[in-house]
């Protein structure tokens, strides 16, 4: 069976938070890439079709002007700037001008295939979550365990039972 | 008879009008205080009275019928711009008003007041000279041209309310002349308010404010100064008055009044102090409903506290001699009313031009909310370092529980206490190939008996074909090499799991355990490597978490205890020295480049060294990762120019944009573009703290960053920068 497409888009992929990739790639049965700033995600999201979409909220902007820019005008602070909703909306809602892709993906209509793993309570983003359809949340906390990722992956692509004819990788 | 006065025909025989003017000139010519003269048309003395020889100094032996009085005028040219008054009137039936003419008598120029009347023949009308009196008015004339020349308004109400006089000045107010008016109607008195005539009636005179109205209709604000005018009965007869428009000066002290501080002023005598003029707020602060109340006091009285005031004269005086202001003293003072509570006072003292204290002015601002709201800050910065400080200990818990595991792994796996990066990978490389190699001997055990396969069971065999596939495969499956130790952990692990799902006694216990203790060992150098990692997060958080205390806690120390002549290789020695142990973690060579100048700088010496062991520390941080090669380094430099010593702090390392360096890269929290790098952790309040208190004793800091490698036009920012810090002091003394 081939593997499934996976991205995590995570500024502390590297840092703070390697060590959930270890289930990931040991799972052998998801192909993971990972992005570590709003630019490298919304270029991925662009340019290849995943099964499943983590997104973290507090993403730098990384070195594309556009998201320099939307970065810059929230006073540069990315727990302000919450640039991950910014990518969420791009894909599932309502684009920014700046970052509006034509033609849009059709794989990003489907808001099952995303999920939000960040630090904020779910309660604070409440009315984002609703408003984009997503219902996959988990919160970054101390008490997780090393296979919170793993287990967000696998309840994405539990929840879909088919798979687009295009969304196969090559193994 | 008199032959210089014509009458009507019949009365010049009549003795008794003979005798009439023979009198009448008696008098004229005696008993009159004014000079009384007959002209002929010409202006030739044909009669006068001994007043006029007076005041004309004609001497008494001189024939008065040889004098003429157009002689006497300064300009000669008035006589005829008199006498043609003098036609006007008498061509509309009306007598000529008096007349004020310049004289000059010898060296002496007068001024005369003259009312003069033609003289004509009854019968014929022809004129046959002038008469008319004469009174010298110089001195009322030069008290009248005084008043013109005044900036201030003067004028004079009669007891009808009528403007009888006013100078220029008052004209100039009004926009036009105001003689003859009510003077009433130029007030603009609130309904009910009490007009300045009956405030004079009263009490004889007024001083007050007044809102105006001109004669345009325009408002202004004057200032009037009346005096009542008595009559010989002692009746009311008017009022004189000044009058200037303080319209600014009114808006002014309304703007002061409305203002929420107390602005005052203080008259010293004889070492008494005195409220000589304030505002509204002022009084309402110390307890008072208006300025009148206030104004006369002795502010000793007005503080309340003796030892309080005392204590505030004598910083006062203090900051005086050395030429400043008292600045923001907060005093305890207790009001009339028992009210107890802080004000703030800013104050300067006034001299006279001798250097005499003659008073002070200042600003005084009630703290009664600030000063509750300052408790609590306070109160939370106390609570924010108490916890800061208890973070402090748990991180030193942790990296006291860390560090006996550390070491365990590190002495049974024979590893140094600093691991490169490189040398990691190609232990980690070689661990896993070992546990490849005894996951394969393993399988050719097992698989050579049918019994074998079945005791450890096709699936665990296939789980160990898949792990050993990934051990072999690792480095292609997992391209990120931050992700591989924890890959190679997850797999190491899982393979001590199918050893422990292989029942005992299966097959031979050394090949189990063989594969079991490899992959221990691949464990155990993951969890080294992901320790390491802890141990020195731990070791930055540290700092981060000490730095932020420091700097949250500083407003509670006072500058007087702390402030003193620090020298300059102390501070950098000392700075250097609490972030040595950080920069050998970091692989990172801290150079001096000595000697360092053999200077002082004024400054609270543990601020000091916390804002430049900051910068030092943060170049440290943003040095630039090699993975390989020499270590990175970060020079510390200092020299003096001029008058101030520069401390230069160098670092191979992470760019700052061109745009951030300006001021974005000293805000609060701000951390580089190109510094987000999470490896990088920090609370981004280092230069924030050290830009403050290097600016709070007079020094400045600044950055420069610029590109290692040649660029093109655009400079391209994924590479190493040489970035500088430079800190400039003023030098407060040269030490030997």
């Amino acid at each position: 069976m081939s593997k499934k497409r996976v991205l995590w888009i995570e500024d502390g992929a590297l840092t703070d938070l390697p060590q959930l990739v270890g289930p990931v790639y040991v799972d052998g049965n998801i192909a993971l890439t990972v992005a570590l700033d709003a630019s490298d995600g919304f270029r991925k999201l662009r340019t290849e079709e995943y099964h499943a979409v983590i997104v973290d909220i507090r993403l730098p902007p990384g070195n594309d002007d556009v998201w320099i820019r939307l970065f810059e005008a929230v006073k540069q602070d990315k727990t302000q700037a919450r640039l991950g909703l910014v990518l969420l909306d791009a894909c599932l809602g309502t684009p920014v001008p700046e970052l509006r892709t034509e033609p849009r993906p059709e794989w990003w209509s489907e808001s099952g295939r995303f999920a939000v793993f960040s630090v904020e309570h779910q309660r604070e983003l409440a009315s984002d979550l609703r408003r984009l359809n997503l219902t996959l949340y988990r919160q970054k906390s101390a008490r997780e365990s090393r296979l919170v990722l793993l287990e967000l992956i696998r309840s994405i692509l539990d929840n879909h039972a088919t798979v687009p004819t295009n969304a196969e990788s090559p193994d | 008879m008199c032959p210089y006065f014509y009458i009507e025909g019949d009365n010049v025989a009549d003795s008794r009008a003979v005798s009439a003017l023979q009198r009448f000139h008696e008098m004229t010519s005696d008993v009159f205080p004014v000079a009384i003269y007959l002209v002929s048309p010409e202006g030739v003395i044909l009669a006068s009275n001994t007043e006029l020889r007076k005041l004309l100094r004609i001497p008494a032996d001189e024939e008065i019928a040889t004098v003429n009085l157009r002689g006497f005028y300064r300009d000669p040219d008035d006589r005829d711009r008199m006498l043609d008054v003098v036609a006007q009137a008498e061509n509309i039936g009306k007598l000529p008003a008096r007349q004020i003419v310049d004289f000059q008598i010898g060296e002496d120029p007068i001024t005369v007041q003259i009312d003069c009347r033609p003289l004509r023949d009854s019968e014929s009308g022809e004129l046959l000279g002038y008469t008319g009196y004469m009174i010298d008015v110089t001195l009322e004339e030069n008290s009248r041209k005084l008043l013109n020349l005044l900036s201030e308004g003067v004028f004079e109400v009669d007891e009808g309310s009528i403007v009888q006089s006013s100078n220029y000045a008052t004209a100039r107010l009004f926009g036009g002349a105001i003689e003859g008016m009510d003077v009433r109607a130029l007030f603009s008195l609130a309904p009910n308010a009490p007009a300045l005539e009956d405030i004079v009636r009263e009490n004889g005179s007024a001083k007050d404010v007044w809102e105006m109205c001109s004669l345009a209709g325009e408002r202004f604000f004057a200032e009037i100064n009346a005096a009542v005018l008595l009559n010989s009965t002692g009746e009311f007869a008017g009022y004189q008055a000044t009058i200037r428009d303080v319209s600014v000066t009114e808006q002014y002290r309304k703007m002061l009044n409305d203002a929420p501080l107390g602005f005052y002023m203080v008259s010293t005598r004889n070492g008494e102090d005195t409220v000589s003029n304030c505002n509204r707020k002022f009084a309402n602060i110390f307890g008072f409903k208006s300025e009148s109340d206030v104004i006369g006091m002795r502010m000793r009285n007005l503080h309340g506290e003796a030892k309080n005031y005392e204590k505030f004269l004598t910083k006062l005086r203090h900051e005086n001699s050395e030429g400043n202001p008292l600045l923001g003293h907060k005093i305890h003072i207790k009001t009339h009313d028992g009210r107890k509570f802080f004000i703030e006072v800013n104050a300067q003292l006034l001299h006279n031009h001798s250097g005499e204290i003659i008073g002070r002015v200042g600003v005084v601002r009630d703290l009664s909310d600030e000063i509750p709201a300052a408790l609590q800050v306070k109160e939370m910065t106390n609570d924010i370092g108490h916890i800061l400080h208890t973070y402090s200990a748990t991180l030193q818990m942790i990296q006291i529980s860390v560090d006996p595991a550390l070491s365990a792994y590190r002495r049974d796996l024979e590893l140094p206490q600093q691991i490169s990066a490189d040398d990691a990978e190609h232990r980690l490389s070689r661990e896993a190939l070992h546990l490849a190699d005894s996951i394969a001997a393993l399988k050719v055990y097992v698989k050579g008996s049918a019994e074998h396969i079945k005791a450890v069971s096709e699936q665990n065999l296939n789980e160990l074909t898949r792990l050993q596939a990934l051990l072999l495969n690792y480095e292609t499956e997992v391209q990120t090499p931050e992700f591989r130790p924890p890959v190679l952990l997850e797999i190491a692990s899982s393979v001590r799991g199918v050893c422990r799902n292989i029942k005992k006694g299966a097959i031979a216990r050394e090949m189990t355990r063989r594969v079991a203790s490899d992959a221990l060992i691949l464990e155990q150098l993951c969890c080294v490597i992901a320790l390491n990692r802890v141990e020195q997060t731990i070791f930055e958080m540290d700092y981060e978490v000490r730095s932020l205390r420091d700097y949250i806690t500083q407003a509670e120390r006072t500058d007087e205890e702390r402030i003193s002549d620090v020298a300059v290789p102390d501070l950098i020695r000392q700075s250097i020295a609490n972030v040595v142990d950080y920069a050998r973690k970091r692989n990172v060579e801290v150079r001096r480049k000595l000697p360092f100048p053999a200077v002082s700088v004024r400054a609270a010496e543990r601020d000091m060294i916390r804002a430049i062991t900051n910068v030092v520390h943060n170049a440290i941080k943003y040095s630039w990762i090699r993975d390989s090669g020499e270590n990175s380094w970060v020079e510390v430099r200092a020299d003096v120019t001029g008058k101030e010593i520069r401390i230069e702090i160098e670092d191979y390392g992470v760019p700052i944009h061109a745009d951030e360096i300006e001021d974005k890269i000293f805000k609060f929290g701000a951390r580089g573009r190109f510094a987000s790098n999470r490896r990088r952790i920090g609370t981004g309040v280092g230069l924030t703290d050290s830009k403050r208190v290097i600016e709070r004793f007079r020094g400045k800091i600044r950055i420069f960053s610029r590109p290692t490698r040649a660029t093109t036009r655009e400079i391209q920012y994924n590479q190493p920068f040489l970035t500088t810090a430079v800190i400039t002091l003023p030098i407060s003394r040269y030490n030997r």
